[in-house]
């Protein structure tokens, strides 16, 4: 997703005409022609859910001398692209930019004109350029260095500085750099170095320019805390008097101007109008085959609820490496992006045997492919991609940014990859420059995977683009990232604007004080407010987490790159006897060290061919309301904080090949957790459940065995019905809110009741919860975009071509689930949603 | 460690209090104390009797005078102890005094007091008494006032379980020192016992001092009396490291300060130089305390500002230093990661003329020279590398007590919130600055008897000098990734 290879306007001669594929001979229409499909796949008019032809684009271009002055105008030697031109002019005016187009339309190159053009107005003049893996900023630096050195022949120092910089670079980078490339983890430690190196004085000094690329990327936990880091930033450059402009680049979010605001404290102009060229493409929407026989008798809530549909339907991944067997045999280079629990090992071997299976009886060279493998093996694969030696190559859905394997002719992508952004990332992959390329997205097992084969305008239609979501209202987070700030430099009432404005900065500096972390006797008003407590409060800053507390993960049998692990997802996801999958390898965990001040996780590499699923009870308590709608006749939206108190305590092994229980549920040993974090409530009238009972004209569905084991769970009939509609629309509207927001939905959790004792609450209600202490925003930009969710829910439900009461995995059941899906009523929870719609429809 | 700091009284505080008692109790005669476990409390007298200290027993029952007095007896007071008016001072210690913290509700609050409260009796709630909880993080202090009875100063003395964010570092506390001066004031310090004995000794971790015990080398004065050969069997030093680890203990043990390298130093008379600000992390310099000599008989001189903040007193310096004291270099402990760096930001802002002249100087951070410089010049007595410690150990004297750096940065933080608060110049406390110059004066003069020392070093190894005149060894400092 590097996009620093812009393209020459000149290369842009493609036609809506297909175009023959290098290497295969055979043009990809013909491999999607009927005869071809027919040979190895003879039920695909089935499978083919979709087909999108996008057509070829040429460009718009601008002579750079409109644009630039000599000597960057003549020595840049070709046209800038519209979008370039455009921010290029934004800048000249002194705005910050956002720019949206999409990969590989140049983006870079905007801000390493501008660098360049600073550059020759005042030779002291310095960058701050962040990147959100040292991937990428190792690529940004080589591609910096081509441009502003070597085509543009400007004597600009660049270099990286972070944590693998050994300490004479970094001291010569300080002192010298124009261009200093980092990640914002690393600008949080280095930043209170300012007062202390007369190279980083120099730098802050004369800064004129800070980019943030991949500005989509810091959303959720990360987003809050790089918020905050650039806001301190902010505030130690305004005592040098330096204010630069700031230039971000995000993939296509619908809310690039507001997200560029959050991230930053400053206002921005939006450049959308993308005018680089681009290749025909064609994508398609591949539906996996559904065993109906291995549903049938399973719709009464005997047995395993999700044992049928996992039998039922065949992998998804399994049937991505058909079709990638199908096109390579073919002689399609293909990329396959695959999100399997069994990796990418057995996805090469799968996809291996899919050839030989296939009518044409062919060996097709397959290789794994994931951050995991280490530089030099990736290497190796790329070499071999590039120089034709390999048919097809699997990699995890989650390649890290900046790890760019290089084209191909065509991509697979086994299960959406839950954002828009990935998902053309992904497609991006396939076709070089200007030439035609391949798309396959094989359906997954999930409600947003089916959600998108029924609707395929959701993909393709522009209008409905996901809003990036950030947040700085964490107080705790604020709270860290002020005592940070405060030894960068003592606190006065200056800094109000930068640190929370006016109230909240005043209130939480005289927390600390009272704490004895700022120095008591200090004020604001008069000589600042300085730090007191233990050295380098920025470097116990998590950015992976919100209460300071994170777990490392450790590897007995090896090396493991992992990030560490939030609290949160500590106590769900990585309890003893917890299976994971990372980088394409499989980990179970062996044991968890809570000990403070540094808890562990210790893992070891496994094969299994189960996975792990977690189970909880949940208790909602402490509401406060901060925002409210009042809908018609007695239905209320509420959104506000309160305290969730979560126990994990039990799990269930799984075999991903069948879903069968393999064992469990079994004790987690793990102690409750009590988030105080944000969420919303969707309040119902009273007599709700007595009205809806009466008005549904389905039989009331018997309790389950399980469900009679469960004391949360009303055996009645007619409540055991109700309560399952309510956790239905629950679990939906959570499922699908990634559609609308860009959202990672295993940090939102969601509770569903009967009834509760909170005053706002007369009747049954469902709570949508953000998953991490403090919250991250998720359900705020939930319950701000509640009828839109509510809406497409309702559809999605009601639609869903499983037709059963209990639903299914592709609308109502959800794997992250504490309750094993149980109960849950697809008709019951398409009337509460329906009476949910009518109420915001009747609202005066 | 007990026996370096030689305190009154010792308070066993958790996670294992029980244990330390028997721990130390055969080596020291010591009044050991414990809070919330007994039945009655638990009391201590100073040796100089004036001041008694008292844990607080378990439960919630209300204490009284006469609980004191009976177990008192057994001590040597004359006065009556439970009375506030003529008594010792009196030193409380609790464990259910604790800070809670909310970012949520943004309020830190004292929790406990109003129970605590009703437990002493109402002659001892005076502002002479200190109030010590265990359940208060080590170093925190605050006064609160409890209804209508006045202010009351609470000492923490132990770990805190309030959510402090990433203001601590969250490790257990090692050993705190509460010192309390006659005229009040009370001095909170942490101290780490792994800077004592052995274990205070470059290069000795915990498995070769486990491995030095086992052979029988249980001090420091042992370890530099051990014979080398012995010792690098010992220990799986190499014989250089060896060498490095006695001389380490040779220094301490005599204290003395012991040469360990070839580097020389400046044959021009230098300036020495310490700097009071507003904190670790100052945004001000308004003290320049300049010794020109011996630390004896060298002329002290105070550069100090003259109104908050208006840098007068940088320009005052810079001319005497490029005038009189030209060319002379300039010398402080730790100066390269304090001292020299926060002048010359203080000059930036003031005069950005001078920063030239103040960076062109050659500037040695004498303590740098001595551990870090080409692998260390000398290895130096005293309990740490700080100054006072060191300056100590080599016999030198202060002039002002019952203050330290970070009590007079609170002390002009204090005064400079004031100035700017109030309209009327005239109602400002102002402090003692001379007081606080001297105390200045104190640690530049302690800096000079160090330097002596080192001279008296780098010259016994004379005969393996490296050529003089490096000027830039400025860039030294370790980095923060
Ligand atoms: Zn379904
Ligand atoms: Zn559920």
């Amino acid at each position: 997703m590097t996009d620093n290879h812009s393209h020459r306007p000149e290369h842009a001669a493609s036609t809506d005409t297909a175009v023959p594929v290098p290497d295969g001979g055979a043009s990809r229409r013909e491999i999607l022609s009927e005869s071809q499909l027919n040979e190895s796949f003879p039920d695909w008019r089935e499978r083919i859910r979709h087909r999108e032809r996008l057509g070829a684009q040429s460009a718009d271009t601008v002579a750079p001398d409109r644009v630039l002055h000599d000597p960057l105008a003549s020595r840049l030697g070709h046209d800038l692209y519209s979008h370039q031109a455009e921010a290029l002019d934004l800048l000249e005016a002194d705005e910050n930019v956002v720019i949206t187009t999409s990969t590989s339309s140049g983006k870079t190159l905007i801000y390493q004109l501008q660098i360049g053009r600073n550059h020759l107005d005042t030779d002291t003049a310095t960058a701050l350029c962040l990147f959100p893996t040292k991937a990428l900023t190792n690529d940004q630096e080589q591609a910096l260095n081509d441009r502003l050195r070597g085509e543009l022949g400007l004597d600009t120092h660049i270099g990286t500085y972070d944590g693998d910089t050994n300490d004479e670079r970094k001291r010569t980078v300080r002192e010298n750099a124009n261009v200093i490339l980092t990640n914002p983890a690393g600008l949080n430690v280095y930043l209170p170095r300012h007062a202390k190196d007369r190279g980083w004085h120099r730098f802050y000094s004369n800064l004129d320019l800070v980019v943030i690329d991949e500005g989509h990327e810091y959303g959720g936990v990360m987003g809050t805390h790089v918020a905050w880091i650039l806001r301190r930033l902010r505030r130690v450059l305004a005592h040098y008097g330096a204010d630069p402009q700031f230039v971000i680049t995000t993939a296509t979010i619908g809310n690039p101007a507001a997200h560029a605001a959050t991230l930053t404290g400053a206002e921005f102009s939006v450049v959308n109008d993308d005018g680089s060229p681009r290749g025909a493409r064609d994508i398609v929407l591949w539906e996996p085959p559904l065993d109906e026989e291995a549903l049938d008798g399973n719709d009464d809530g005997t047995g395993d609820l999700m044992e049928g549909f996992e039998r039922a339907r065949r992998s998804s991944a399994r049937e991505a490496s058909s079709v990638t067997a199908h096109l390579a045999v073919n002689g399609i280079r293909t990329l396959q992006f695959t999100t399997a629990r069994q990796g990418t090992e057995i996805g090469a071997k799968q996809t291996k045997g899919a050839a030989r299976d296939h009518p044409r009886d062919q060996y097709v060279a397959v290789e794994p492919y994931h951050a995991g493998l280490g530089k030099r093996k990736r290497r190796a694969v790329e070499n071999q991609l590039k120089a034709a030696d390999l048919d097809a190559v699997i990699s995890t859905n989650a390649l890290e940014l900046g790890i760019d394997i290089g084209s191909v002719d065509a991509t697979v992508t086994d299960s959406y990859p839950g954002t828009k952004q990935s998902f053309w990332q992904q497609i991006g992959r396939a076709g070089r420059g200007t030439s035609d390329a391949l798309s396959v997205l094989v359906g997954g097992t999930d409600a947003m995977d089916a959600y998108i084969l029924d609707n395929p305008g959701y993909l393709f239609d522009d209008d409905t683009v996901e809003d990036a979501v950030v947040s700085i209202d964490n107080d705790r987070v604020f709270a860290d990232h002020l005592l940070a700030a405060a030894a960068e430099r003592p606190l006065t009432a200056a800094d109000a604007p930068y640190l929370g404005g006016d109230d909240r900065f005043r209130e939480m500096t005289a927390m600390w004080q009272d704490a004895g972390l700022l120095e008591r006797s200090g004020d604001l008003d008069a000589g600042g407010v300085t730090y007191a407590g233990d050295r380098r409060p920025q470097s116990r800053i998590s950015l992976y987490g919100t209460t300071g507390t994170d777990y490392e993960v450790i590897r007995a049998n090896g090396e493991i790159e992992h990030d560490p692990v939030a609290t949160e997802r500590a106590y769900r996801d990585y309890h003893e006897g917890a299976l994971f999958l990372h980088a394409g390898q499989q980990y179970e965990v062996t044991a968890v060290d809570h000990g403070q001040p540094h808890p562990r996780i210790h893992v070891e590499a496994v094969a299994t061919t189960q996975y792990t699923q977690t189970l909880s009870t949940k208790r909602v308590q402490n509401l406060e309301v901060t925002d409210h709608t009042s809908l018609a006749d007695g239905y209320d939206v509420y959104f506000g904080t309160g305290t969730v108190r979560i126990t994990y305590g039990s799990y269930m092994a799984r075999d991903y090949r069948t879903g069968e229980l393999v064992k469990g549920p079994l004790p987690t040993e793990t102690p409750p957790l009590d988030l105080r974090t944000e969420l919303l409530w969707v309040s119902l009238p009273e007599d709700h459940a007595g009205s809806t009972i009466t008005g549904l004209d389905a039989p009331l569905l018997e309790p389950t065995e399980r469900a009679g084991d469960d004391p949360r769970v009303p055996m009645e009939q007619a409540r055991y019905t109700y309560a399952g509609g309510l956790h239905a629309a629950e679990h939906g509207i959570i499922q699908l809110a990634p559609l609308e927001l860009m959202i990672d939905n295993h940090d939102i959790g969601g509770l569903s009741t009967p009834s509760h004792p909170h005053e706002t609450i007369p009747g049954p209600t469902w709570f949508v919860h953000d998953g991490i202490d403090g919250g991250i925003g998720f359900s705020k930009a939930i319950y701000e975009h509640i009828e839109t969710l509510a809406a497409r829910t309702r559809e999605h439900i009601a639609e869903c071509e499983c037709g059963r009461r209990r639903g299914c995995p592709l609308c109502v059941m959800s794997e992250d689930c504490g309750n094993n899906n149980d109960p849950l009523d697809t008709a019951t929870g398409t009337m509460i949603l329906d009476d949910l719609l009518a109420a915001f429809d009747a609202r005066s | 460690m007990v026996d370096g700091v030689g305190p009154d009284v010792l308070v066993a505080t958790e996670p294992r209090a029980s244990i330390v008692g028997p721990a130390l109790d055969r080596a020291f005669d010591l009044d050991i104390l414990e809070v919330g476990t007994g039945m009655r409390p638990d009391i201590a007298v100073t040796d100089d009797t004036r001041c008694l200290v008292m844990a607080l027993p378990m439960g919630e029952d209300p204490l009284t005078p006469e609980q004191i007095a009976a177990r008192a007896e057994t001590s040597s007071v004359d006065d009556d102890p439970a009375d506030p008016a003529t008594g010792p001072q009196l030193c409380l210690i609790t464990r259910s005094v604790s800070l809670s913290v909310d970012p949520y509700a943004r309020s830190a609050t004292l929790d406990g007091v109003s129970g605590y409260r009703d437990r002493v009796p109402e002659q001892w709630w005076t502002a002479r008494t200190v109030h010590l909880s265990t359940a208060l993080r080590a170093g925190f202090t605050t006064t609160r006032t409890h209804g209508t009875d006045g202010d009351a100063r609470f000492v923490g003395i132990g770990t805190s379980n309030a959510d402090l964010g990433v203001g601590t570092t969250g490790g257990p506390t090692q050993a705190t020192l509460v010192a309390l001066h006659s005229n009040g004031a009370i001095g909170v310090s942490e101290i780490d016992p792994r800077t004592f004995g052995l274990r205070g000794v470059p290069e000795i971790g915990p498995t070769r001092l486990e491995t030095l015990r086992d052979a029988g080398i249980t001090t420091v004065d042992a370890l530099a009396d051990a014979p080398l050969r012995r010792l690098t069997e010992l220990s799986g030093l190499g014989r250089t490291s060896a060498n490095t680890v006695q001389t380490a203990a040779e220094a301490r043990s005599t204290n003395t300060v012991l040469p360990t390298g070839t580097d020389s130093l400046s044959t021009q008379d230098p300036v020495f130089i310490d700097i009071e600000t507003d904190g670790l992390n100052p945004s001000t310099a308004w003290l320049i305390g300049v010794l020109d000599g011996g630390p004896a008989d060298g002329h002290y001189m105070s550069f100090r500002e003259r109104a908050i903040d208006d840098g007068s007193h940088l320009k005052a310096f810079m001319t005497w230093l490029t005038g009189a004291a030209a060319r002379r270099p300039v010398v402080a402990w730790n100066g390269y990661r304090f001292d020299f760096p926060v002048i010359t930001e203080q000059l930036r802002q003031h005069h950005p003329d001078l920063v030239a002249a103040w960076t062109d100087r050659y500037q040695l951070d004498a303590l740098w020279w001595a551990t870090n410089k080409n692998g260390g010049n000398a290895a130096l007595p005293g309990r740490t590398n700080k100054l006072e410690h060191v300056a100590d150990a080599l016999g030198w004297e202060p002039s002002t007590n019952g203050i330290d750096g970070a009590t007079v940065a609170k002390l002009y933080t204090a005064y400079r919130s004031q100035v700017a608060g109030e309209a009327d110049a005239g109602a400002v406390a102002v402090p003692d600055w001379d007081r606080l110059e001297r105390y200045c004066e104190d640690d530049v003069r302690a800096l000079a008897t160090i330097y002596e020392h080192l001279e008296g070093a780098a010259r016994r190894d004379a005969q393996t000098k490296t050529p003089t005149g490096e000027h830039s060894s400025q860039g030294s400092l370790t980095d923060f990734s």
